[in-house]
């Protein structure tokens, strides 16, 4: 069975960096330079929508600390005024049942 | 002092650019492209090069903003053509376009020149290189694109831990790992390969 030893993975490895350093490479030429400059104008011309929409996610990114902050203020407020939606709705028929029946069909 | 010039002079283009000067940009690929096709040559097939350098200019471009005129340009722009030939192998990998045949007698005839030491002077004939190429592919096909790049990195191109680390953005102990642990990927199928000639 052959097996491959650090002295011949070093043999090997001092070959594949000759090959690897007579590697050319080939020229880019002038159309090549007119591509990449058509394809950034490209870019720009898009540039403003882009630039736009990665504004609008730094600010909405920047925003949810607040969020979580008001949804945690709110909850702790509905917690302490002792809001159940339940009760409130049982209330609100008992009380005016005709109002209770229009609200809920016009879906308020 | 001659550095300092050309590192000022790229400062002043980049914040041209930045500015709204699109076309100023002809100048850094006029100055840069032969250095990044250079770069991309080493990790890419010839035939994708042109098209992964086009890549590498457009991701600097767009990534103009973020560079920090404290550092240097041209590390900052090599950093992008690796990357960008690592997410080149990583695509590649993810849409299986590995080739799977097996060594041929002729690869196996290369190994064994070089292991005896025959192989000296013989760099310079184009079958010779072709046949190392070939084996060369065929080990660096085989393995995952991280593994690829750091051996390629390391291994071929002499890069210190360091040097490929901030190329990559990879951490140094994370280079390190993977670098041992793709040489040791290395040895393993060069030997599996041998003996199934063998057998």
């Amino acid at each position: 069975m052959m097996k491959i030893f650090n002295p011949d993975l070093e043999k090997m490895r001092t070959a594949f960096v000759t090959l690897s350093r007579l590697r050319e490479s080939p020229d880019l030429d002038e159309s090549w330079q007119k591509g990449v400059m058509s394809h950034l104008r490209t870019l720009e011309r898009q540039g403003f929508q882009n630039g736009s929409e990665e504004r609008f996610q730094r600010i909405a990114w920047r925003l949810i600390p607040a969020a979580c902050l008001m949804i945690f203020i709110l909850g702790f407020i509905l917690m302490k005024v002792d809001f159940f939606p339940e009760y409130e709705m049982a209330r609100q028929f008992i009380e005016d049942p005709t109002g209770y029946v229009v609200t809920k069909i016009l879906g308020v | 002092m001659g550095d300092h010039a050309i590192h000022a002079s790229d400062v002043e283009l980049i914040s041209r650019i930045t500015g709204g000067d699109t076309e100023a940009f002809s100048l850094i690929l006029a100055k840069y492209k032969d250095y990044v096709s250079g770069i991309v040559i080493r990790h890419i097939p010839s035939n994708d090069m042109a098209e992964t350098v086009h890549e590498v200019f457009v991701r600097a471009y767009l990534s103009l903003g973020k560079f920090k005129a404290t550092g240097e340009f041209r590390h900052w722009l090599a950093s992008i053509a690796v990357r960008t030939c690592s997410d080149y192998w990583r695509e590649r990998y993810r849409r299986r376009e590995t080739p799977m045949g097996c060594l041929t007698e002729r690869h196996r005839e290369w190994v064994a020149n070089v292991l005896s030491g025959q192989s000296v002077g013989r760099f310079s004939e184009t079958a010779y290189r072709e046949e190392g190429r070939e084996l060369l592919n065929w080990v660096l096909d085989r393995l995952p694109p991280e593994d690829r790049m750091v051996l390629e990195l390391v291994y071929l191109q002499e890069y210190s831990i360091r040097e490929a680390a901030s190329l990559l953005g990879w951490s140094a102990a994370n280079v390190k790992i993977r670098s041992f642990r793709a040489r040791r990927k290395l040895r393993k199928l060069l030997s599996d390969e041998m003996n199934r000639g063998m057998s």
